[in-house]
């Protein structure tokens, strides 16, 4: 069975900038994959290659199989999804612009203009033209049109960006949702903790070039330990209780400790401080160890 | 957000049968006529000629400077051609400058190039699309000027026949099939400023340089045109099929200039179009 996106020795360059380098992925049918990376690592650059928009200099892309060539329409068959922020012509109402994108496509159903819509929680807005949406109402829009397309796989490049919380974890259920559904994604972030909640599997670029990639589980355990942040009743005795743990304490730059482990050594620490009656005041994840690997990784 | 629908609620959009071109002709028209500025042209193109007429017609003199200026008092028809001596010097190429213009550049401005080149067209359907579009708003909006000029000509002025460019009188008939026929006969050249419009706005990006260019364009050339050392070059330019219609409006038609209009205005077009459609194929989107 072909791979949803297999890229090859993609190489990208603007002028002086290699934008990518020697860059390969591969993303398995059905699966969440994250594209992670700081800034200008290349996640925007190789989403516009995989939707045709920018030509590789050299390198191959196929989707679901397809080489994909610039301008062939027909290779972006059942693809979908936005690059960079999704922009709208202002001029034109929510529903007259996705009345128009169905038409590109070919035609929609009846009724599903009003089904995407609803979909992403637009449907009382239809009617109002786009140019003064914020936002967070542009990115559902975004969504809107992708799903009009109904994709078999989603290229989407921060897409909570702009969006309040509520409206970031909708969007991300609607990820997991459609993967469920055997839509394959590819998501593009900068936001580790936004990977961790909807992906099966990432690759972290850097620079142009794949730092690292595999399965979450196997991100985990190539990350070095997470960090916390602990204030107890008595962080003379937890400082002296970690080293029993294999647990690294330092003084914590507000106060109380930062504390680095694994989370089993965390957790053997954690109750040998009850034990002790030292209570715990706060005690938060500082630096998830996915997080941490993304640091070490890119250099952010 | 709400969970109410799932993708498979959501059926695979039909493909209808239409070609990529027709399908993105009708999508930029709707584009174009959504838009404040293309309405505003449109509906100047039919009250511009009614507002001059009505003016005109309360005036003691009348501008004897311009082709049927000093007849529009006599005839009808006169009013017509003179709009359209005027119009094809400064109101079309203005007309092809708002509609035209702003066409593709208006996709860099709004960075929307993605949402139409990501989906189901090639870059050359969306940009025939385009083209059509333009067009075909400029096309009626030349025709409203004709309907409304010369029907407010007639309406105000009068059906009486016209003193022709020979200096013979034409019949009320052969004046309104002249004057109809003369709308015609610059549509080629108006057609070419178009796609001139059009490559200035595929190469510059650049809404400003788009709208501007075809108005300078028509100019330069018009310029152009009035100096003897460019008599090789006047026919090749597509500003000299604005006058091609001053052999209709006499006794003893004659259409050569016509056809020239009509060849150069196709070369021009094709020209410009291939051109624009290179510059699309090659370009990387990266706003």
């Amino acid at each position: 069975m072909p791979a949803a996106v297999e890229v090859a020795g993609v190489t990208k360059r603007f002028g002086a900038v290699t934008a990518l380098s020697d860059l390969d992925l591969r993303v398995g049918m059905g699966e969440v994959h994250g594209l992670l990376g700081p800034n200008g690592a290349g996640k925007s650059t190789l989403l516009r290659v995989l939707f045709g928009l920018v030509a590789p200099d050299a390198g191959t892309v196929a989707l679901f199989g397809r080489d994909l060539r610039e301008g062939t329409p027909e290779a972006l068959a059942g693809v979908a999804g936005f690059v960079d922020r999704p922009h709208f012509y202002p001029y034109l109402t929510a529903r007259r612009t996705l009345e128009l994108l169905g038409a590109v496509d070919g035609g929609t159903p009846e009724g599903a203009v009003d089904r995407v819509l609803a979909e992403v929680g637009l449907a009382d807005v239809a009617h109002r033209r786009v140019g003064r949406w914020s936002t967070g109402m542009v990115q559902r829009l975004g969504i809107a049109a992708a799903l009009l397309r109904r994709p078999q796989l989603l290229l989407v490049d921060e897409p909570t960006e702009g969006l309040d919380p509520g409206g970031a974890r909708d969007v991300l259920a609607l990820m997991r949702r459609l993967a469920a559904d055997g839509v394959t994604v590819l998501l593009s972030s900068h936001d580790m903790a936004e990977v961790d909640t909807v992906c099966d599997s990432a690759t972290i670029l850097s620079r142009g070039r794949v730092a690292s990639r595999g399965s979450l589980a196997e991100l985990r355990r190539a990350a070095p330990l997470g960090r916390h942040h602990l204030v107890t009743s008595d962080d003379d005795a937890a400082r002296g209780m970690a080293a029993r743990h294999g647990v690294h304490v330092f003084a914590h730059a507000q106060r109380g400790l930062a504390v680095e482990a694994g989370p089993a050594e965390m957790h053997e620490f954690i109750c040998d401080l009850g034990r002790h009656d030292v209570s715990v005041v706060v005690l938060e994840q500082e630096l998830s160890p996915l997080t941490a690997l993304f640091f070490e990784l890119t250099a952010a | 957000m709400t969970a109410v629908l799932a993708t498979e609620a959501v059926a695979a959009p039909p493909r209808t049968g239409r070609p990529g071109w027709a399908v993105m002709w009708r999508v930029e028209l709707t584009k174009l006529l959504s838009q404040v500025k293309v309405r505003a042209a449109l509906v100047a193109c039919v009250v511009v000629p009614i507002v001059f007429t009505l003016l005109e017609s309360t005036q003691s003199s009348v501008p004897g400077d311009t082709l049927f200026g000093r007849w529009v008092h006599e005839s009808g028809f006169a009013v017509s051609l003179f709009l359209l001596a005027f119009t094809s010097q400064w109101g079309l190429p203005f007309l092809v400058a708002i509609v035209s213009g702003d066409v593709c550049s208006e996709e860099d401005r709004l960075q929307t190039w993605p949402l139409l080149l990501t989906r189901s067209r090639s870059r050359g359907d969306v940009l025939a699309g385009k083209v059509l579009a333009a067009a075909s708003v400029t096309v009626a909006g030349t025709m409203l000027l004709a309907i409304s000029s010369t029907l407010s000509g007639v309406l105000v002025v009068g059906t009486q026949p016209v003193v022709g460019l020979s200096g013979a009188v034409l019949s009320s008939g052969t004046a309104l099939a002249a004057t109809l026929a003369s709308w015609l006969v610059v549509l080629p050249p108006v057609l070419a400023v178009v796609a001139i419009a059009v490559l200035a706005s595929v190469v510059s990006r650049n809404s400003w340089a788009g709208v501007a260019t075809p108005v300078v364009v028509t100019l330069g050339f018009g310029l152009v045109s009035q100096f003897s050392a460019a008599d090789l070059v006047r026919p090749l330019l597509p500003t000299a099929g604005f006058d091609a219609w001053h052999g209709l409006v006499r006794t003893g038609v004659y259409t050569a200039p016509i056809r020239e209009s009509m060849f150069v205005s196709a070369a021009w077009i094709a020209v410009c179009v291939g051109v624009s459609a290179a510059v699309l194929h090659r370009r990387d989107v990266v706003q």
